[in-house]
Protein backbone atom coordinates (compact mmCIF):
# COMPACT_ATOMS: atom_id res chain seq x y z
CA UNK A 1 0.00 0.00 0.00
CA UNK A 2 1.49 3.51 -1.10
CA UNK A 3 0.49 6.79 0.08
CA UNK A 4 0.76 10.24 -1.87
CA UNK A 5 0.00 13.39 -0.65
CA UNK A 6 -0.41 16.24 -2.75
CA UNK A 7 -0.38 19.77 -1.46
CA UNK A 8 -1.29 22.62 -3.63
CA UNK A 9 -2.22 26.05 -3.57
CA UNK A 10 -0.78 29.05 -1.15
CA UNK A 11 0.63 32.60 -2.03
CA UNK A 12 3.36 30.40 -4.22
CA UNK A 13 0.92 28.22 -6.31
CA UNK A 14 3.74 25.37 -6.29
CA UNK A 15 2.27 21.35 -6.19
CA UNK A 16 4.00 19.74 -4.13
CA UNK A 17 4.36 15.63 -4.04
CA UNK A 18 5.88 13.13 -1.94
CA UNK A 19 4.09 9.17 -1.82
CA UNK A 20 5.65 6.60 1.02
CA UNK A 21 5.32 3.35 1.17
CA UNK A 22 2.94 1.86 4.04
CA UNK A 23 5.65 0.19 5.74
CA UNK A 24 7.58 3.38 5.88
CA UNK A 25 4.94 5.21 7.87
CA UNK A 26 5.57 6.24 11.79
CA UNK A 27 3.18 4.72 13.95
CA UNK A 28 1.25 7.97 14.47
CA UNK A 29 1.10 8.34 10.90
CA UNK A 30 -0.16 5.09 10.48
CA UNK A 31 -2.96 5.44 13.04
CA UNK A 32 -3.83 8.96 11.14
CA UNK A 33 -4.20 7.07 7.67
CA UNK A 34 -6.19 4.42 9.42
CA UNK A 35 -8.52 6.87 11.28
CA UNK A 36 -9.06 8.44 7.76
CA UNK A 37 -9.70 5.01 6.02
CA UNK A 38 -12.25 4.34 8.90
CA UNK A 39 -13.91 7.41 9.00
CA UNK A 40 -13.16 9.06 5.78
CA UNK A 41 -12.44 12.88 5.81
CA UNK A 42 -14.57 15.23 7.79
CA UNK A 43 -16.90 17.74 6.38
CA UNK A 44 -14.63 20.63 4.78
CA UNK A 45 -16.87 24.23 4.67
CA UNK A 46 -15.09 26.45 1.80
CA UNK A 47 -11.72 28.31 3.33
CA UNK A 48 -11.99 31.27 4.13
CA UNK A 49 -9.85 34.23 2.69
CA UNK A 50 -6.97 33.59 -0.09
CA UNK A 51 -3.68 31.46 -0.43
CA UNK A 52 -4.57 28.61 1.85
CA UNK A 53 -2.83 25.28 0.89
CA UNK A 54 -5.31 22.74 0.13
CA UNK A 55 -4.01 18.65 0.44
CA UNK A 56 -4.92 15.55 -1.19
CA UNK A 57 -4.16 12.15 0.62
CA UNK A 58 -4.33 9.36 -2.12
CA UNK A 59 -4.37 5.77 -0.74
CA UNK A 60 -3.41 3.10 -2.87
CA UNK A 61 -3.43 -0.87 -3.05
CA UNK A 62 -4.19 -3.84 -5.14
CA UNK A 63 -8.00 -3.16 -4.55
CA UNK A 64 -7.94 0.45 -5.91
CA UNK A 65 -7.25 3.87 -4.96
CA UNK A 66 -8.71 6.53 -2.41
CA UNK A 67 -8.80 10.30 -2.16
CA UNK A 68 -9.25 12.55 0.19
CA UNK A 69 -9.21 16.40 -0.02
CA UNK A 70 -8.59 18.60 2.87
CA UNK A 71 -8.29 22.45 3.41
CA UNK A 72 -5.05 23.28 5.44
CA UNK A 73 -6.53 23.97 9.02
CA UNK A 74 -8.08 20.25 9.05
CA UNK A 75 -5.21 18.04 7.06
CA UNK A 76 -4.01 15.85 9.82
CA UNK A 77 -0.49 16.87 10.72
CA UNK A 78 1.24 14.00 11.33
CA UNK A 79 0.95 13.34 7.29
CA UNK A 80 0.95 17.00 5.75
CA UNK A 81 4.89 16.43 5.82
CA UNK A 82 4.89 13.66 3.33
CA UNK A 83 3.79 16.48 0.57
CA UNK A 84 7.37 18.02 1.25
CA UNK A 85 9.47 15.87 3.36
CA UNK A 86 12.34 13.76 1.91
CA UNK B 1 -23.15 48.53 -16.07
CA UNK B 2 -21.99 50.75 -13.09
CA UNK B 3 -23.48 48.76 -9.91
CA UNK B 4 -24.59 51.28 -7.59
CA UNK B 5 -26.10 49.31 -4.55
CA UNK B 6 -24.92 45.33 -3.33
CA UNK B 7 -25.90 42.56 -4.73
CA UNK B 8 -27.40 39.87 -1.64
CA UNK B 9 -26.98 37.07 -4.17
CA UNK B 10 -23.83 37.17 -4.43
CA UNK B 11 -22.33 34.83 -1.55
CA UNK B 12 -18.95 35.97 -0.86
CA UNK B 13 -18.62 37.92 2.82
CA UNK B 14 -21.76 36.67 4.99
CA UNK B 15 -21.02 39.43 7.81
CA UNK B 16 -22.17 42.55 5.38
CA UNK B 17 -24.28 41.52 3.11
CA UNK B 18 -26.43 38.36 3.18
CA UNK B 19 -28.97 39.18 6.28
CA UNK B 20 -31.42 41.50 4.81
CA UNK B 21 -30.84 45.15 6.03
CA UNK B 22 -34.38 44.95 7.19
CA UNK B 23 -33.83 42.09 9.47
CA UNK B 24 -30.68 43.64 10.84
CA UNK B 25 -33.06 46.82 11.64
CA UNK B 26 -35.12 44.33 14.16
CA UNK B 27 -31.97 42.73 15.59
CA UNK B 28 -30.23 45.68 16.50
CA UNK B 29 -33.18 46.87 18.43
CA UNK B 30 -34.10 44.14 20.08
CA UNK B 31 -33.44 42.82 23.68
CA UNK B 32 -30.67 40.92 23.28
CA UNK B 33 -27.73 43.38 24.13
CA UNK B 34 -24.87 41.37 22.38
CA UNK B 35 -27.00 40.61 19.24
CA UNK B 36 -28.15 44.29 19.18
CA UNK B 37 -24.97 44.99 19.05
CA UNK B 38 -23.37 42.94 16.67
CA UNK B 39 -27.07 43.72 14.71
CA UNK B 40 -25.94 47.45 15.11
CA UNK B 41 -22.33 47.13 13.88
CA UNK B 42 -23.42 44.90 11.13
CA UNK B 43 -25.91 47.17 10.06
CA UNK B 44 -23.43 50.03 9.95
CA UNK B 45 -21.13 48.61 8.45
CA UNK B 46 -23.33 47.47 5.58
CA UNK B 47 -25.03 50.83 5.16
CA UNK B 48 -21.31 52.69 4.97
CA UNK B 49 -20.19 50.14 2.21
CA UNK B 50 -23.01 50.83 0.75
CA UNK B 51 -22.80 54.38 0.80
CA UNK B 52 -19.16 54.15 -0.01
CA UNK B 53 -20.07 51.91 -3.22
CA UNK B 54 -22.56 55.20 -4.16
CA UNK B 55 -19.47 57.10 -3.66
CA UNK B 56 -17.60 55.62 -5.73
CA UNK B 57 -20.06 56.03 -8.42
CA UNK B 58 -21.05 59.79 -7.85
CA UNK B 59 -18.28 61.26 -6.42
CA UNK B 60 -20.91 62.56 -3.71
CA UNK B 61 -19.28 62.01 -0.04
CA UNK B 62 -19.50 59.21 2.14
CA UNK B 63 -20.93 59.87 6.06
CA UNK B 64 -17.92 60.25 7.91
CA UNK B 65 -19.61 58.84 11.10
CA UNK B 66 -18.94 55.36 10.06
CA UNK B 67 -15.72 55.93 8.37
CA UNK B 68 -12.51 55.76 11.01
CA UNK B 69 -9.87 57.86 8.91
CA UNK B 70 -5.81 57.30 8.87
CA UNK B 71 -4.04 53.70 9.35
CA UNK B 72 -4.24 51.56 12.09
CA UNK B 73 -1.82 48.65 11.81
CA UNK B 74 -1.47 45.69 14.47
CA UNK B 75 1.35 43.40 14.39
CA UNK B 76 0.98 40.17 16.77
CA UNK B 77 3.65 37.52 17.35
CA UNK B 78 2.63 33.73 16.56
CA UNK B 79 5.97 32.62 17.85
CA UNK B 80 5.49 29.38 15.72
CA UNK B 81 2.62 28.07 16.88
CA UNK B 82 -0.36 28.02 15.00
CA UNK B 83 -3.03 30.08 16.99
CA UNK B 84 -3.86 33.23 15.84
CA UNK B 85 -3.50 35.93 15.96
CA UNK B 86 -0.81 35.57 18.54
CA UNK B 87 0.98 38.42 20.85
CA UNK B 88 0.58 41.88 20.08
CA UNK B 89 3.83 43.25 19.67
CA UNK B 90 3.72 46.61 17.50
CA UNK B 91 0.82 48.57 17.16
CA UNK B 92 -0.13 51.82 15.24
CA UNK B 93 1.17 54.27 18.02
CA UNK B 94 4.52 52.52 18.68
CA UNK B 95 7.12 54.42 16.76
CA UNK B 96 10.02 52.71 18.08
CA UNK B 97 11.33 50.05 15.82
CA UNK B 98 11.48 46.22 17.17
CA UNK B 99 14.90 44.52 17.06
CA UNK B 100 12.64 41.73 15.68
CA UNK B 101 12.92 42.43 11.62
CA UNK B 102 9.82 40.67 10.91
CA UNK B 103 7.93 42.53 12.96
CA UNK B 104 9.23 45.90 10.96
CA UNK B 105 8.78 44.28 7.82
CA UNK B 106 5.47 43.63 8.36
CA UNK B 107 4.32 47.20 9.86
CA UNK B 108 6.41 49.03 7.29
CA UNK B 109 4.97 47.23 3.98
CA UNK B 110 1.36 47.28 5.57
CA UNK B 111 1.65 51.05 6.08
CA UNK B 112 3.00 51.57 2.43
CA UNK B 113 0.38 49.69 0.77
CA UNK B 114 -2.20 51.61 3.10
CA UNK B 115 -0.84 54.76 1.63
CA UNK B 116 -0.58 53.44 -1.62
CA UNK B 117 -4.58 52.90 -1.71
CA UNK B 118 -5.54 55.86 -0.12
CA UNK B 119 -2.76 58.34 -1.86
CA UNK B 120 -4.15 56.63 -5.74
CA UNK B 121 -7.48 55.43 -5.09
CA UNK B 122 -8.81 57.77 -2.13
CA UNK B 123 -9.45 54.02 -0.30
CA UNK B 124 -9.48 53.75 3.53
CA UNK B 125 -7.77 50.13 4.32
CA UNK B 126 -9.10 47.21 2.52
CA UNK B 127 -12.86 47.85 3.36
CA UNK B 128 -12.66 51.50 2.30
CA UNK B 129 -14.19 52.48 5.77
CA UNK B 130 -10.63 51.84 7.92
CA UNK B 131 -10.27 48.81 9.00
CA UNK B 132 -7.76 47.56 11.12
CA UNK B 133 -4.82 45.57 9.58
CA UNK B 134 -3.74 42.72 11.22
CA UNK B 135 -0.73 41.16 10.90
CA UNK B 136 0.57 38.04 12.21
CA UNK B 137 4.19 36.80 11.68
CA UNK B 138 6.21 33.94 12.79
CA UNK B 139 3.13 31.23 11.95
CA UNK B 140 3.79 27.81 12.44
CA UNK B 141 7.40 26.30 12.37
CA UNK B 142 9.22 26.93 8.64
CA UNK B 143 5.98 27.72 7.07
CA UNK B 144 6.36 28.56 3.39
CA UNK B 145 3.36 30.42 3.07
CA UNK B 146 1.25 34.06 3.38
CA UNK B 147 -2.31 34.03 3.53
CA UNK B 148 -5.35 36.25 4.00
CA UNK B 149 -7.53 33.93 6.42
CA UNK B 150 -10.61 36.59 6.06
CA UNK B 151 -10.15 38.67 8.82
CA UNK B 152 -6.28 39.33 8.45
CA UNK B 153 -2.41 38.22 6.67
CA UNK B 154 -0.65 35.91 8.15
CA UNK B 155 2.96 35.29 7.54
CA UNK B 156 5.41 32.61 8.08
CA UNK B 157 9.28 32.25 8.11
CA UNK B 158 9.85 29.87 5.40
CA UNK B 159 11.62 26.85 5.28
CA UNK B 160 15.11 28.75 4.90
CA UNK B 161 16.32 27.01 2.00
CA UNK B 162 13.38 27.45 -0.63
CA UNK B 163 11.63 30.41 1.21
CA UNK B 164 13.04 32.95 3.52
CA UNK B 165 10.69 35.48 5.69
CA UNK B 166 7.33 36.06 4.04
CA UNK B 167 7.70 39.60 5.35
CA UNK B 168 10.59 40.56 3.31
CA UNK B 169 8.47 41.44 0.09
CA UNK B 170 6.46 44.49 -0.15
CA UNK B 171 4.50 42.86 -3.21
CA UNK B 172 3.64 39.71 -0.95
CA UNK B 173 2.14 42.17 1.57
CA UNK B 174 0.59 44.12 -0.57
CA UNK B 175 -0.79 41.08 -2.57
CA UNK B 176 -2.02 39.93 0.61
CA UNK B 177 -4.02 42.91 1.62
CA UNK B 178 -5.53 43.00 -1.86
CA UNK B 179 -7.03 39.91 -1.33
CA UNK B 180 -8.60 41.86 1.39
CA UNK B 181 -9.57 44.71 -1.18
CA UNK B 182 -11.53 41.97 -3.70
CA UNK B 183 -13.54 40.33 -0.56
CA UNK B 184 -14.79 43.76 0.42
CA UNK B 185 -15.32 44.82 -3.25
CA UNK B 186 -15.43 42.11 -6.22
CA UNK B 187 -16.07 39.25 -3.90
CA UNK B 188 -14.27 36.76 -6.25
CA UNK B 189 -14.88 33.30 -5.77
CA UNK B 190 -11.93 31.22 -5.40
CA UNK B 191 -11.76 29.45 -7.82
CA UNK B 192 -11.25 28.59 -11.75
CA UNK B 193 -11.19 31.95 -13.98
CA UNK B 194 -13.07 34.83 -11.24
CA UNK B 195 -10.37 32.96 -8.36
CA UNK B 196 -7.72 33.18 -11.23
CA UNK B 197 -8.86 37.03 -11.46
CA UNK B 198 -8.86 37.19 -7.53
CA UNK B 199 -5.10 36.01 -7.74
CA UNK B 200 -4.51 38.34 -10.76
CA UNK B 201 -5.56 41.25 -9.32
CA UNK B 202 -3.56 40.53 -6.21
CA UNK B 203 -0.90 40.37 -8.07
CA UNK B 204 -1.55 43.30 -10.17
CA UNK B 205 -1.69 45.75 -7.26
CA UNK B 206 1.08 44.05 -5.48
CA UNK B 207 3.65 45.43 -8.10
CA UNK B 208 1.57 48.06 -8.24
CA UNK B 209 2.68 48.95 -4.85
CA UNK B 210 6.03 48.17 -5.43
CA UNK B 211 6.67 50.14 -8.78
CA UNK B 212 4.77 53.47 -6.40
CA UNK B 213 7.12 53.02 -3.53
CA UNK B 214 10.00 53.18 -5.43
CA UNK B 215 9.27 55.07 -8.27
CA UNK B 216 9.58 52.80 -11.16
CA UNK B 217 7.77 53.46 -14.68
CA UNK B 218 5.95 50.42 -16.52
CA UNK B 219 9.98 50.46 -18.61
CA UNK B 220 11.98 50.36 -15.24
CA UNK B 221 9.53 47.65 -13.48
CA UNK B 222 10.67 43.85 -12.84
CA UNK B 223 7.22 42.52 -13.30
CA UNK B 224 8.40 39.84 -10.64
CA UNK B 225 6.21 38.56 -7.62
CA UNK B 226 8.00 36.84 -4.88
CA UNK B 227 11.58 37.93 -5.46
CA UNK B 228 12.99 39.11 -2.41
CA UNK B 229 11.59 35.54 -0.07
CA UNK B 230 13.58 33.50 -2.31
CA UNK B 231 16.01 31.71 -0.53
CA UNK B 232 19.85 30.81 -1.65
CA UNK B 233 18.62 27.15 -2.35
CA UNK B 234 16.09 28.20 -4.99
CA UNK B 235 16.71 28.02 -8.88
CA UNK B 236 14.74 30.93 -10.19
CA UNK B 237 14.02 34.83 -10.52
CA UNK B 238 10.87 34.91 -8.50
CA UNK B 239 7.13 32.99 -7.78
CA UNK B 240 5.94 34.99 -10.75
CA UNK B 241 6.77 37.03 -13.38
CA UNK B 242 3.99 38.58 -14.89
CA UNK B 243 5.37 39.99 -18.28
CA UNK B 244 6.68 36.58 -18.73
CA UNK B 245 4.37 33.64 -17.55
CA UNK B 246 5.65 30.54 -17.33
CA UNK B 247 9.51 31.93 -17.06
CA UNK B 248 10.34 32.88 -13.49
CA UNK B 249 11.46 29.88 -12.34
CA UNK B 250 12.85 26.10 -13.20
CA UNK B 251 14.05 24.48 -9.87
CA UNK B 252 15.03 20.93 -9.36
CA UNK B 253 13.05 20.08 -6.40
CA UNK B 254 9.80 22.51 -7.51
CA UNK B 255 9.50 21.90 -11.48
CA UNK B 256 9.08 24.49 -13.94
CA UNK B 257 6.93 27.57 -13.34
CA UNK B 258 3.88 26.59 -14.99
CA UNK B 259 1.96 29.85 -15.66
CA UNK B 260 0.21 30.33 -18.51
CA UNK B 261 0.65 33.86 -20.58
CA UNK B 262 -2.03 32.66 -23.36
CA UNK B 263 -5.80 31.36 -22.90
CA UNK B 264 -4.53 28.55 -25.04
CA UNK B 265 -2.65 27.25 -22.40
CA UNK B 266 -5.14 27.57 -19.74
CA UNK B 267 -4.75 24.71 -17.34
CA UNK B 268 -7.37 22.72 -16.67
CA UNK B 269 -6.58 20.94 -12.88
CA UNK B 270 -8.22 19.93 -9.65
CA UNK B 271 -5.00 21.38 -7.40
CA UNK B 272 -5.45 24.60 -5.92
CA UNK B 273 -8.95 25.54 -6.62
CA UNK B 274 -8.77 25.02 -10.38
CA UNK B 275 -5.39 26.55 -10.79
CA UNK B 276 -5.84 29.51 -9.36
CA UNK B 277 -2.20 30.48 -8.87
CA UNK B 278 -1.36 29.20 -12.34
CA UNK B 279 -4.14 30.58 -14.91
CA UNK B 280 -3.65 34.13 -13.38
CA UNK B 281 -0.97 34.62 -15.61
CA UNK B 282 -3.00 35.02 -18.41
CA UNK B 283 -4.89 38.76 -17.03
CA UNK B 284 -1.42 39.52 -15.23
CA UNK B 285 0.38 39.49 -18.74
CA UNK B 286 -2.68 41.37 -20.32
CA UNK B 287 -2.16 43.94 -17.69
CA UNK B 288 1.42 44.56 -18.29
CA UNK B 289 0.46 44.45 -22.07
CA UNK B 290 -2.05 47.16 -20.88
CA UNK B 291 0.33 49.05 -18.62
CA UNK B 292 3.22 49.31 -20.90
CA UNK B 293 1.11 50.26 -24.28
CA UNK B 294 -0.50 52.63 -22.78
CA UNK B 295 3.04 53.84 -20.69
CA UNK B 296 4.14 56.04 -17.66
CA UNK B 297 3.56 54.80 -14.32
CA UNK B 298 1.29 51.99 -14.18
CA UNK B 299 -0.76 53.33 -10.91
CA UNK B 300 -2.17 56.33 -12.93
CA UNK B 301 -4.13 55.11 -15.95
CA UNK B 302 -3.51 51.32 -16.32
CA UNK B 303 -3.75 51.05 -12.44
CA UNK B 304 -6.53 52.90 -11.93
CA UNK B 305 -8.60 51.12 -14.90
CA UNK B 306 -7.91 48.17 -13.23
CA UNK B 307 -8.86 49.60 -9.66
CA UNK B 308 -12.45 50.82 -10.49
CA UNK B 309 -13.18 47.24 -12.86
CA UNK B 310 -12.46 45.06 -9.65
CA UNK B 311 -14.31 47.79 -6.75
CA UNK B 312 -17.50 48.92 -9.28
CA UNK B 313 -17.65 46.50 -12.02
CA UNK B 314 -16.96 42.85 -11.30
CA UNK B 315 -19.13 40.68 -9.33
CA UNK B 316 -18.65 37.29 -7.17
CA UNK B 317 -18.36 35.05 -10.56
CA UNK B 318 -16.86 37.17 -13.25
CA UNK B 319 -14.59 35.56 -15.69
CA UNK B 320 -11.62 36.50 -18.23
CA UNK B 321 -14.02 37.51 -20.83
CA UNK B 322 -16.02 40.03 -17.94
CA UNK B 323 -13.04 41.29 -16.80
CA UNK B 324 -11.58 42.15 -20.27
CA UNK B 325 -14.58 44.15 -21.66
CA UNK B 326 -14.96 45.36 -18.22
CA UNK B 327 -11.75 47.35 -18.20
CA UNK B 328 -12.60 48.17 -21.70
CA UNK B 329 -15.45 49.87 -21.05
CA UNK B 330 -13.97 51.39 -17.89
CA UNK B 331 -11.02 52.92 -19.51
CA UNK B 332 -13.56 54.45 -22.12
CA UNK B 333 -15.30 55.75 -19.41
CA UNK B 334 -12.20 57.12 -17.69
CA UNK B 335 -10.56 58.96 -20.26
CA UNK B 336 -13.25 59.76 -22.97
CA UNK B 337 -10.82 62.35 -24.35
CA UNK B 338 -8.19 59.54 -25.28
CA UNK B 339 -10.01 56.42 -27.10
CA UNK B 340 -6.85 54.99 -27.99
CA UNK B 341 -6.09 53.87 -24.05
CA UNK B 342 -9.27 51.99 -24.55
CA UNK B 343 -7.99 50.50 -27.95
CA UNK B 344 -4.88 49.36 -26.03
CA UNK B 345 -6.61 47.46 -23.31
CA UNK B 346 -8.37 45.62 -25.84
CA UNK B 347 -5.41 45.11 -27.79
CA UNK B 348 -3.65 43.62 -24.32
CA UNK B 349 -6.44 41.38 -23.40
CA UNK B 350 -6.14 40.07 -27.12
CA UNK B 351 -2.81 39.38 -26.90
CA UNK B 352 -3.30 36.78 -24.72
CA UNK B 353 -6.13 35.10 -26.09
CA UNK B 354 -8.97 36.39 -24.38
CA UNK B 355 -10.12 38.95 -27.21
CA UNK B 356 -9.88 38.70 -30.93
CA UNK B 357 -10.29 41.40 -33.72
CA UNK B 358 -13.86 41.75 -35.10
CA UNK B 359 -14.55 40.18 -38.49
CA UNK B 360 -16.11 43.03 -40.28
CA UNK B 361 -19.48 41.59 -40.42
CA UNK B 362 -19.68 41.45 -36.56
CA UNK B 363 -19.34 45.14 -35.96
CA UNK B 364 -22.39 45.63 -34.47
CA UNK B 365 -21.97 42.92 -31.87
CA UNK B 366 -18.63 43.96 -30.96
CA UNK B 367 -17.83 45.10 -26.91
CA UNK B 368 -14.63 46.14 -27.45
CA UNK B 369 -14.60 48.58 -30.50
CA UNK B 370 -12.59 46.23 -32.93
CA UNK B 371 -12.48 43.02 -30.38
CA UNK B 372 -14.80 40.24 -29.72
CA UNK B 373 -14.65 37.63 -27.16
CA UNK B 374 -12.06 35.00 -28.51
CA UNK B 375 -14.18 31.79 -29.60
CA UNK B 376 -12.17 29.70 -27.10
CA UNK B 377 -13.25 31.79 -24.33
CA UNK B 378 -17.08 31.64 -25.17
CA UNK B 379 -16.87 28.31 -25.17
CA UNK B 380 -15.36 27.63 -22.41
CA UNK B 381 -17.97 29.66 -20.73
CA UNK B 382 -20.68 28.27 -22.20
CA UNK B 383 -19.01 24.46 -21.33
CA UNK B 384 -20.06 22.40 -18.28
CA UNK B 385 -18.12 22.12 -15.63
CA UNK B 386 -15.35 19.69 -16.07
CA UNK B 387 -16.39 16.34 -16.84
CA UNK B 388 -15.52 14.39 -13.18
CA UNK B 389 -12.40 11.68 -13.47
CA UNK B 390 -13.31 8.17 -13.87
CA UNK B 391 -13.94 7.00 -10.12
CA UNK B 392 -11.38 4.21 -9.54
CA UNK B 393 -13.12 1.26 -7.33
CA UNK B 394 -13.08 2.62 -3.80
CA UNK B 395 -10.79 0.47 -0.77
CA UNK B 396 -13.31 -1.41 1.36
CA UNK B 397 -13.38 0.20 4.88
CA UNK B 398 -10.56 -1.14 7.28
CA UNK B 399 -8.24 -2.06 4.35
CA UNK B 400 -5.68 0.32 5.11
CA UNK B 401 -5.64 -2.49 8.26
CA UNK B 402 -5.51 -5.46 5.85
CA UNK B 403 -2.98 -4.38 3.34
CA UNK B 404 -0.64 -3.68 6.25
CA UNK B 405 -0.08 -7.20 6.48
CA UNK B 406 0.21 -8.02 2.61
CA UNK B 407 3.26 -6.98 0.59
CA UNK B 408 2.61 -3.86 -1.13
CA UNK B 409 2.18 -4.66 -4.94
CA UNK B 410 2.82 -2.43 -7.99
CA UNK B 411 0.74 1.11 -7.75
CA UNK B 412 -2.29 1.17 -9.70
CA UNK B 413 -1.67 4.62 -11.46
CA UNK B 414 -4.51 7.22 -10.90
CA UNK B 415 -6.65 8.32 -13.60
CA UNK B 416 -6.62 12.15 -11.78
CA UNK B 417 -3.38 12.28 -11.43
CA UNK B 418 -3.58 13.32 -15.15
CA UNK B 419 -5.38 16.23 -14.38
CA UNK B 420 -2.37 17.84 -12.74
Amino acid sequence: MKIIVERSGGFAGILRRGEKELSALSPEQQMALQKLLDAGAPPAPAQMGADRFTYRIEVQDEHGSRSFIFPEALMPASLAGIATGP
Amino acid sequence: MHSTGFDASRGGCPCCFIVPPQMLQRLATSGDAGLAETAGRTLRLTQSLVAFRAQLSTGAPSPAAAKRIGPRRQIFDCKGFNDLPGDLVRSETDTAPSPDKAVNEAFGHAGTTWDFYKTIFGRESVDGIGKTLVSSIHYSQKYDNAFWNGQQMVYGDGDGVIFQRFTAALDVIAHELTHGVTQFSAQLAYRDQSGALNESMSDVFGTMVKQWALGQTVDQADWLIGAAIMAPGFSGRALRDMANPGSAYDDPRLGKDPQPGDMKDYVQTEADNGGVHTNSGIPNRAFVLAAKAIGGNSWEKTGKIWYVTLTERLTGNADFAKCATETVSVARDLFPEDSSIAAKVAKAWADVGVLEEAPSTALLANIAGAYVIAPRVREMAAAAPLPKTKKKKPLPPRAAGKAARVTPKKKAKSSRSKTR
